[in-house]
């Protein structure tokens, strides 16, 4: 057995057990993400929840996570939705009314048609702490369609405002000895918050480099060309890269350049392995077919899988040259007509 | 013996109806036109909500110039700001509803008819094998 089919071999068993165990994986799946998204939130606003709060409990987090795990995800989402707010809310009105509002307009404008998208919503908090947040949309255009880029940039707007209340959080905080919160100060943290949000620069040119991506990727993923996924992947990352690189030159937005790099380089090889484990085909065996009905003439181009069955790769391992199958037994000629 | 053909064709009819046979089953309910309309009802609820929640914010913000004009009875360019930016809003936003469940509710048709295809078959299949099985119990 050479190395390469031995991948092969791997990827199969995969998919088998895949296949053998998907409510279990898929649970376990939910329950990782939601929990990284609460830990996440309680890294970023909980502990400065001053007092503390019940939602900075480990406990409470796991047994939240456990709960979305069970729930279909539309609803986990629901559920961490709420848990933003309760946390915005601990420490800010302001911050809790603005975050309320992006959630209300995220969930009906856009989950109304396609809330199996919810999942991106869900990573991108995830991969951006991770700084593999330029997966996520190659991601979304080889799964999913091209409005997936709404679920993308409101993930990433979700991910900074969260980081922008977190870094003005001095001055949103209610000062020692207030008694009461001063009309003024809220419409003043108010705008602070809206304007970080929307002068925000990298933020609205990296959210616009990334719904590019998810739609060329789709659109490139889609074509009738050899290798459509391999290129569709590589131009996503380097829309990514020449993308920020123009952002920063123009724009001056600051990128860490490295920290790009280093992402969109994983990125890459991440993508690759999801390619290789949801679309393996052979280019070198295709097929072209040409039939007609009654109404139509088809021109048919067909890539076969790249399939392995283990039990057979077994058998070859082991062959056996004296081996002879039982038409050669029976001194038959098969290619007789 | 196994026939082939009805295993191949019982397991697809399995799969539509256990994955989006469920989803076609709620869609089924309605005629193509009344779907497409009660899906414009609700984007249009739904986009007025999330209007009214981006005017929300808009107002939060220039809280102190929308306090000034209702003082100075000069509401006149934030009420057509509003109107326009609604009607804008809300057509964009139906046109998208429009186009999204006319596909949606093409591709229903289409994986209804092949249901109805793959079920004619099986129904032939079957037909076929009670009829040999009285002959021979003939």
């Amino acid at each position: 057995m050479n190395s390469s089919s031995g991948i092969y071999v791997f990827r199969e068993n995969l998919i088998q057990f895949y296949k053998r165990q998907e409510f279990l994986l898929l649970s376990l799946f939910r329950f990782a993400v939601c929990l990284s998204v609460l830990l996440l939130l309680r890294s970023h606003l909980g502990i400065h929840i001053a007092g503390g709060s019940a939602l900075n409990s480990t406990l409470l987090n796991v047994i939240i996570a456990l709960v979305c795990s069970m729930l279909p995800l539309g609803f986990s989402a629901g559920i961490i939705a709420l848990v933003l707010v309760l946390n915005l809310y601990k420490l800010s009105l302001e911050a809790a009314a603005i975050g309320a509002a992006m959630i209300l307009v995220c969930l009906l404008v856009y989950f109304r048609f396609s809330p199996r998208d919810t999942i991106i919503l869900l990573l991108m908090p995830v991969a951006y702490a991770v700084n593999l947040h330029y997966l996520i949309p190659i991601l979304a255009g080889l799964v999913f369609g091209p409005g997936a880029a709404v679920p993308v940039v409101f993930g990433l707007l979700f991910t900074k405002y969260v980081l922008l209340v977190e870094g003005n959080l001095p001055s949103l905080a209610v000062p020692e000895g207030a008694a009461v919160i001063a009309g003024e100060r809220i419409i003043t943290n108010f705008r602070g918050l809206v304007d970080g949000m929307t002068n925000d620069r990298p933020m609205i040119i990296l959210a616009a480099i990334l719904a590019v991506t998810v739609i060329v990727v789709c659109f490139i993923r889609r074509l009738a060309i050899v290798n459509a996924w391999m290129i569709a992947i590589t131009a996503g990352c380097i829309i990514e890269l020449i993308g920020l690189l123009i952002g920063d030159m123009r724009y001056g937005t600051g990128i860490n350049l490295a920290n790009v790099f280093v992402g969109i380089v994983f990125s890459f090889v991440l993508a690759q392995i999801v390619r290789f484990f949801i679309f393996n085909v052979d280019y070198l065996r295709i097929e072209n077919v040409q039939f007609e009905d009654e109404d139509y003439y088809y021109y048919v181009k067909a890539v076969p899988k790249v399939m392995v069955y283990t039990s057979d790769l077994a058998e070859i391992d082991e062959f056996d040259p004296e081996y002879e199958t039982p038409a050669e037994e029976a001194d038959i000629d098969v290619n007789e007509g | 013996m196994l026939n082939s053909e009805k295993i191949r064709l019982m397991t697809r009819l399995t799969v539509y109806e256990e994955g989006l046979g469920v989803k076609d089953g709620r869609t089924a309910e309605y005629f193509r036109n009344d779907y497409i309309l009660f899906g414009l009802v609700g984007s249009f609820v739904a986009g007025s909500l999330a209007w009214g929640v981006c005017a929300a914010v808009y107002c939060g913000y220039f809280f102190e110039n929308i306090f000034f004009s209702v003082y100075e009875n000069s509401l006149g360019t934030y009420l057509r700001l509003a109107v326009t930016s609604y009607a804008v809003f809300i057509l964009i936003f139906l046109l998208v509803t429009l186009l999204v469940f006319y596909r949606r509710s093409a591709a229903f048709a289409r994986r209804r008819g092949m249901y109805q295809q793959d079920l004619e078959a099986l129904t032939e299949i079957c037909d076929r094998e009670i009829g040999i099985k009285e002959k021979d119990a003939v």
